[in-house]
């Protein structure tokens, strides 16, 4: 019989899995680690955008009485970074890490949907773009981030800013929901081998649980969305209280969504905690199984929690008591992990490297934020700061504290897998001082700012109040910020061009995503791995001594006739081979039919009937095409 | 390390005969219908916050939707299920000029369910813009009516398969999932019946 060396197996899949050549091909990209760096680059850029516009609203508050920004700029302003932070950074970003590593951890060829995959990150862009280009015709949204009705409704807000917010919005969750879904079906199908569920990484706990609340969640929002949409285009009256509607219910189904939405943000954040931790202290975390059933527990406890957003609206006193329990529940599981985390450090031989250094930043910022948290939901207390500074100071603390911090640390830990190269270490080191002095000093001052009175989205305020010197730190740390910033995207630069080449294991982890080159051949793993514990690159066991029935599925995976696209299938709870998942090739489908629904969207937005019924008739026949199977999908 | 083929039968794609957890499109489909009932959960509870917030439901000024179409409608969908049952064993038995015959009788029920309701809803003397009762319920119906709708087009394009003799196993993903959706779609209906229809009946 004849056989096929190792290298010419890797040479005919690195091909098989690449992307068709020039820019065409780079368009019909559908591989999991494209789309997924193409998510993150573009969560990025929103992110500096976002930072841009909070700098500039500092600017316009470094003293009294300024004249930077009009009040209109400013409203479209806190608007516009409020948005893009949530939706546009956020969002995306932690589905991007998940798309980009997901796979990688579970020791898969790529994610179970490719092509909807890049159509969710094509959702992503034109949504972005859209809501972005209000800036162009000087209509940006201007009704906060949450767009609470009546203010967003057809009376008060006659203009298309608050049109351009709800279809962009609504078109950036379809593309959550589809990546969530992704990341799920991945996680219950494509795990290598022997990965448990009691095995999987924790980022992955954190990404699925992460992907579940995305699929609960956002379909609230994007209801409300188009019922307000529909009050605004077709007259109806859901929110129209003179005809029978209610404010009240967009506030619901907006919090419906909105609570579960900051711990969407923060549980892949934790994940990445929890895999830097162990990596740095050298030893397996501690508390495996607690931390996993805490992700879990804080996915369920956060959709209880809506109403705590609400209390000055006048809700009954009793279910005001529940949720104010359940809002002080949630710290429970939040603390236990904390715990396991410190036992991990403790018991382990840390090595101070730049990673680990932004969890140590993270851990400090985030307890306080949590304090802070656990005051804002006792209720008297939550009257009392409703609305002020003190309220943006925390949501920072949480928000930046639970998730940005973990984020850098992850780009610092992962970036060597994505590129070959290491970050340059001093330059990180002078990254992270920056931002966290920076941090601190935009943020801390709030909280007094706050308490001594601030309302939040004033545009400028009156000399003599005892707010100036404050505002001013405010508005030094955001420089600082921005700084810090800055340096991060140079020792990018620096290590793109000159970095020290990182090798497959510069941390020497011992996730499966480690033990693919760096960056990774075009099919990650030329054989699926298989998997003995939670470490396996930590175990003896050799990670390519499967059963027969998986080095028959690799051997399916490397035959030389083997001409599509596959990965191998196991079972949802003891991941034991059962099948190969077939996946289909690059294709132009997801950006075509992305295309149709950002014309049906402009269309609505500008009442042209006509491009929108081409719009929709044109994404019919993409899918038509898309569902059909071609030749020999099903018979081998 | 070289490598040479070995016999790799037993862990093909799931493909025709496959049982349907093995296949990535179940799972797909799976949580597809968890959106949409976390959608159509949404949209109830929006129904029913108004409800609750109205002096009187529906407003006094307008007469409570008659119930004869809505029921023929609401009967004609549930029959449209039988021929999916049938349709399955039949398959599975591998006859497939009656598992066409049945796939058909299922898409023919579904479009007489459709144009029974858009009927009785063009016979309303509310609309979507009377006030807020009537933007609740033609939405509401109206979510179900595009959900049908979309239903249907998948359904034709799993029929043109079936013509073309795309099924020839047992069993089928794409069959099964078509009946699952449709299934969840009469389920949603009922509690639409059920809530915009009888109550003000009942109370
Ligand atoms: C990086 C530095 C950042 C600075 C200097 C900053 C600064 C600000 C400022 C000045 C406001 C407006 C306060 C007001 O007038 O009411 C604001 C609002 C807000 N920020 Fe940030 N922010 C930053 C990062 C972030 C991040 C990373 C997120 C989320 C992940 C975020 C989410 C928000 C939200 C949701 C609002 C509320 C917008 C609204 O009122 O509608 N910010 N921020
Ligand atoms: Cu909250």
């Amino acid at each position: 019989m004849a056989t096929v060396s190792e290298q010419t197996v890797s040479e005919r899949l690195d091909r098989l899995y690449g992307n068709p050549p020039g820019f065409a091909g780079w368009l019909s990209a559908v591989n999991h680690r494209q789309v997924g760096a193409r998510l993150i680059v573009t969560a990025f850029i929103f992110f500096l955008l976002g930072g841009i516009e909070s700098v500039l609203m500092r600017t316009q508050l470094a003293q009294a009485n300024l004249d930077v920004l009009s009040p209109e700029a400013y409203n479209q302003f806190f608007t516009m970074h409020g948005t893009t932070m949530m939706f546009l950074f956020a969002v995306p970003m932690v589905e991007g890490l998940g798309a980009y590593l997901v796979p990688l951890m579970l020791g898969a060829r790529d994610m179970p949907y490719p092509r909807l995959n890049a159509f969710g990150y094509w959702c992503f862009l034109f949504g972005g773009i859209f809501l972005y280009s209000s800036f162009l015709f000087g209509m940006a949204p201007d009704g906060g981030w949450f767009a609470y009705v009546p203010l967003t409704g057809p009376v008060h807000s006659p203009g298309l800013n608050m049109d351009f917010w709800l279809l962009g919005i609504s078109f950036v969750e379809i593309s959550a929901i589809i990546a969530a879904i992704e990341i799920i079906v991945a996680v219950i199908k494509t795990r290598a081998p022997g990965m448990s569920a009691n095995r999987i990484p924790l980022f992955v706990w954190g990404e699925l649980v992460t992907a579940l609340m995305i699929v609960v969640a956002f379909p609230a929002l994007l209801a409300g969305s188009v019922f307000l949409e529909l009050d605004r285009k077709i007259g109806t009256h859901f929110y129209n209280a003179l005809e029978g509607g209610s404010s009240l219910l967009w506030q619901h189904l907006f919090w419906i969504f909105g609570h579960p939405e900051v711990y969407i943000i923060f549980l892949p954040a934790a994940g990445i905690v929890s895999m830097i931790i162990p990596t740095f202290a050298q030893r397996p975390v501690v508390g495996y199984t607690l931390v996993a059933l805490s992700t879990v527990a804080i996915g369920f406890m956060s959709f209880g929690v809506w109403v705590h957003h609400m209390y000055a609206m006048g809700i009954p006193f009793l279910s005001l008591a529940f949720f104010a329990s359940a809002s002080i529940m949630i710290a429970i599981p939040s603390g236990v992990q904390i715990f396991a985390w410190i036992a991990t450090i403790w018991t382990g031989r840390s090595v101070f490297k730049t990673p680990f250094l932004w969890i140590l930043g993270f851990f400090v910022i985030f307890v306080l934020g949590g304090l802070t948290g656990v005051m804002v939901a006792v209720v008297p207390f939550d009257l009392q700061v409703h609305d002020t500074y003190f309220i943006v100071a925390h949501f920072h603390y949480v928000l930046i504290g639970g998730m940005v911090f973990p984020m850098f640390g992850g780009f610092y830990y992962w970036f060597p897998k994505l590129t070959g190269k290491l970050l340059g270490e001093g330059l990180g080191k002078l990254n992270f001082w920056t931002f966290f002095v920076g941090f601190n000093l935009t943020f801390f001052p709030m909280h007094i700012t706050g308490l001594l009175g601030m309302p939040r989205r004033v545009y400028t305020y009156q000399r003599g109040l005892g707010w100036e010197v404050l505002n001013l730190l405010s508005t030094v740390g955001s420089y600082i910020l921005a700084l810090s910033v800055a340096i991060f995207l140079w020792n990018v630069f620096a290590s793109l061009r000159s970095g020290t080449p990182a090798g497959p294991n510069p941390w020497n982890a011992g996730t499966l995503e480690w033990a693919t080159d760096s960056p990774p051949k075009n099919y990650n793993f030329l054989e699926i791995p298989t998997v003995s514990g939670r470490y396996p690159l930590w175990e003896e066991q050799d990670i390519y001594s499967g059963e027969d029935i998986d080095a028959r599925a690799n051997a399916y995976l490397v035959q030389p006739h083997h001409l599509h696209r596959a990965t191998q299938g196991t079972t949802p709870l003891y991941a034991e081979t059962d099948g190969i998942i077939r996946l289909p090739q690059p294709s132009m489908l997801p950006l075509l039919l992305g295309f149709g629904i950002a014309v049906v969207f402009g269309s609505i937005l500008v009442n042209l009937i006509v491009p929108a019924v081409l719009g929709a008739i044109w994404s019919l026949v993409i899918i038509t095409i898309w569902l059909w199977p071609h030749e020999g999908d099903f018979v081998e | 390390m070289s490598y040479r083929p070995l016999d790799t039968r037993s862990v093909r794609p799931p493909a025709e005969d496959a049982e349907d957890h093995r296949t990535v499109d179940w799972w797909g489909l799976i949580f597809l219908i968890v959106v949409i009932l976390a959608f159509f959960s949404s949209v109830m509870f929006s129904f029913f916050f108004l409800r609750f917030n109205a002096e009187q439901w529906p407003p006094a000024s307008i007469e409570r939707p008659t119930l004869l179409l809505p029921t023929i409608a609401t009967l004609t969908l549930l029959a449209s299920c039988l021929p999916l049952i049938w349709m399955q064993r039949v398959l599975g038995k591998g006859e497939r000029p009656r598992f066409n015959v049945g796939l058909g009788l299922n898409t023919g029920l579904s479009v007489a369910f459709l144009a029974i309701l858009i009927v009785s809803l063009s016979m309303l003397d509310f609309g979507a813009t009377t006030n807020a009762y009537g933007s609740a319920f033609i939405v509401t119906v109206g979510f179900l009516v595009v959900l049908a709708i979309a239903g249907l087009y998948v359904g034709a394009i799993v029929q043109a398969r079936a013509w073309k003799g795309h099924f020839n196993g047992p069993r089928h993903v794409a069959v099964t999932s078509l009946s699952t959706y449709w299934y969840v779609l009469t389920a949603m209906w009922m509690v639409v019946y059920v809530s915009l229809y009888l109550l003000p009946y009942i109370e």
